[in-house]
């Protein structure tokens, strides 16, 4: 066996040198390459429109590639994707959901597709939270109710791999915790493994082992988040208010900053730096009202590697 | 398995819009007729001893062969179809273990079955109509006569073989086009040319799919062959229609 090959094997999701276009003039997903570790959350990061979804719908085969090789579990998916199938619960964008049907009829619906006893449906239904508005119509369910249905039929027939895009899209404080805790539990307590997009950055930061960040069809980091960390800590980021903008950045020869709502987002290398750059501000006549170091956070470096 | 995703497929249309419409549809003829014949039954009582339920059931086949039913077909394909896009549900069931090509065919079955109940639907509410016009009105002698069955079974089948070609082609639109009103006013526009050119005796009528039901009006209750031509025709552009579905849903793709 090649390493490669015990490479894919040891990964639920192996993806190599992925490309994809819809025509042949404008490629919009370019040479990634990731993978995803069995019993993990991967959070998969980019803002709207990187690519996010049109690779999970390329993972699902639901667009076919031509330029590289996508693996679920050693399989690749374009050869063997029925029987693959059955071990993925997918949910893209949003929830596929029968809305003049209750609750229960659409999980009865997906329970036939996959000739699974009906008392899955109400386990399904009591680990998403569902049990008592399993009877209601889902056109009358609020939207994150919809979101837990949609999880509840990608666990009917107890997938090792769930796939969820934008889980989180649309949902209030509540039900981003609910989800998150569903998430959770689901990888901890079950040994799923889950590969779930988002553009809400604090909640990959606070879910996910793992996370990846793709902008305009690339892979730009992949890998723990406290690794991301660790490549840009030996940097400083200050926010700076001062009384007048342009004679302020006037004074930032050389560094890294950026401006935002009259205030200004400075890198600098240490301690030292910042307090040479406040005299220099000050003594050019402008006032500064506030200078405060910004958290080192996942949504600053996102930010950073996005850009 | 194929049975078990025509059960599906009858799941999801459950308390649809599509369910109804067939269920009130199949009423809305039989019950005017039975109206019409309550508040003025003289033109309805039969000549000597002739079978009043005879011309009933050809009257009430041919008045909606002609357009009602074949609109009411292109409607409900459109309608079913439109069930998977509403809440785009393909990108759902092609991620299910499930090859592809079954999924198609259990979905143009279905619509074959659902108009086929529809058709006999209808038949059984001509009936059951006839019999309460005939207690309120007994010169009617649509209870001096049994039910004609065996005439209402055979413009059963010849109004659903005079479908088929329309049901294979609206099929391919319904999974072509996302949006229901184009599948509608092609449906629609098809129709109505179709009526025009029947209307004009045009010499090739028989292979147009769209005015078979027109016809299957004409001729009601004259046919005496099993299979007519243009229902000849209705054959091959279902089967075509079906070997299409097959090639191009199998190459599908979800944007």
């Amino acid at each position: 066996m090649t390493s490669f090959n015990q490479f894919i094997l040891q990964n639920m999701i192996t993806i190599k040198n992925l490309s994809f276009g819809y025509n042949s003039k404008e490629e919009i997903i370019h040479n990634v390459s990731l993978h995803v570790q069995q019993g993990t959350i991967y959070g998969f990061l980019g803002p709207n429109g990187s690519g996010k979804t049109t690779i999970i719908r390329l993972i699902l085969n639901l667009l076919k590639h031509k330029d590289g090789k996508i693996y679920i579990d050693g399989t690749e998916v374009n050869i063997n994707s029925v029987e693959i199938f059955r071990r993925i619960g997918s949910m893209i964008e949003s929830p596929s959901l029968y809305n003049h049907l209750s609750g229960r009829a659409n999980l009865e619906i997906f329970a036939l597709y996959y000739s699974i006893d009906k008392k899955r449906i109400d386990e399904v239904l009591e680990i998403t939270g569902l049990t008592d508005a399993a009877h209601k119509i889902v056109k009358r369910y609020s939207l994150g109710m919809k979101q837990r249905l949609g999880i509840a039929i990608c666990l009917l027939h107890d997938p090792d791999l769930l796939i969820l895009d934008e889980p989180l899209n649309g949902l209030d404080p509540h039900g981003i915790a609910e989800i998150r805790h569903l998430l959770i539990k689901l990888c901890r307590e079950e040994g799923k493994t889950i590969f779930v997009s988002s553009h809400l950055l604090s909640e990959i930061e606070s879910t996910c082992d793992f996370i990846g960040i793709i902008s305009k069809g690339k892979l730009l980091f992949q890998g723990k988040i406290d690794d991301l960390k660790n490549a840009q800590a030996g940097k400083m980021i200050y926010s700076i208010e001062p009384s007048n903008l342009d004679l302020a950045t006037a004074q930032l020869d050389g560094l890294t900053f950026s401006t935002y709502d009259n205030k200004i987002s400075v890198e600098v290398e240490n301690k030292q730096e910042i307090a040479q750059l406040i005299r220099k501000i000050v003594s050019n006549g402008v006032d500064l009202y506030s200078v405060q170091r910004k958290e080192n956070n996942l949504e600053d470096l996102f930010l950073e590697l996005t850009k | 398995m194929l049975l078990k995703l025509l059960y599906i497929e009858h799941k999801k249309t459950k308390r649809s819009f599509a369910f109804w419409l067939t269920i009130f549809g199949s009423m809305v003829i039989p019950m005017v007729v039975c109206l019409v014949m309550l508040v003025k039954p003289a033109p309805f009582v039969p000549f000597g001893n002739s079978n009043p339920w005879k011309s009933l059931l050809i009257n009430n086949f041919a008045s909606v062969s002609s357009f009602l039913f074949p609109m009411y077909v292109i409607y409900l394909i459109g309608l079913l179809g439109n069930i998977e896009y509403k809440s785009s549900n393909w990108k759902k069931l092609f991620v299910l273990p499930i090859r592809k090509e079954l999924l198609i065919s259990s979905k143009l079955f279905y619509v074959l079955i659902h108009i086929f109940v529809a058709i006999i639907l209808f038949g059984i509410n001509s009936l059951l109509f006839g019999l309460i016009a005939g207690a309120a009105h007994p010169e009617l002698k649509l209870l001096d006569f049994s039910p004609q069955f065996d005439l209402m079974i055979w413009l059963v089948y010849h109004l659903f073989l005079s479908v088929l070609g329309i049901i294979g082609l609206q099929f391919i639109l319904s999974i072509f086009f996302e949006n229901i009103l184009i599948t509608l006013a092609i449906g629609l526009f098809l129709m109505v040319g179709s009526l025009i050119a029947a209307g004009l005796k045009w010499e090739y009528i028989e292979f147009v799919p769209y005015a078979s039901p027109n016809r299957f009006a004409v001729a009601a209750g004259t046919v005496k062959e099993w299979i007519t031509k243009p229902e000849w025709t209705n054959l091959v552009v279902f089967g075509m229609s079906f070997a299409f579905s097959l090639f191009f849903f199998k190459r599908k793709t979800v944007k």
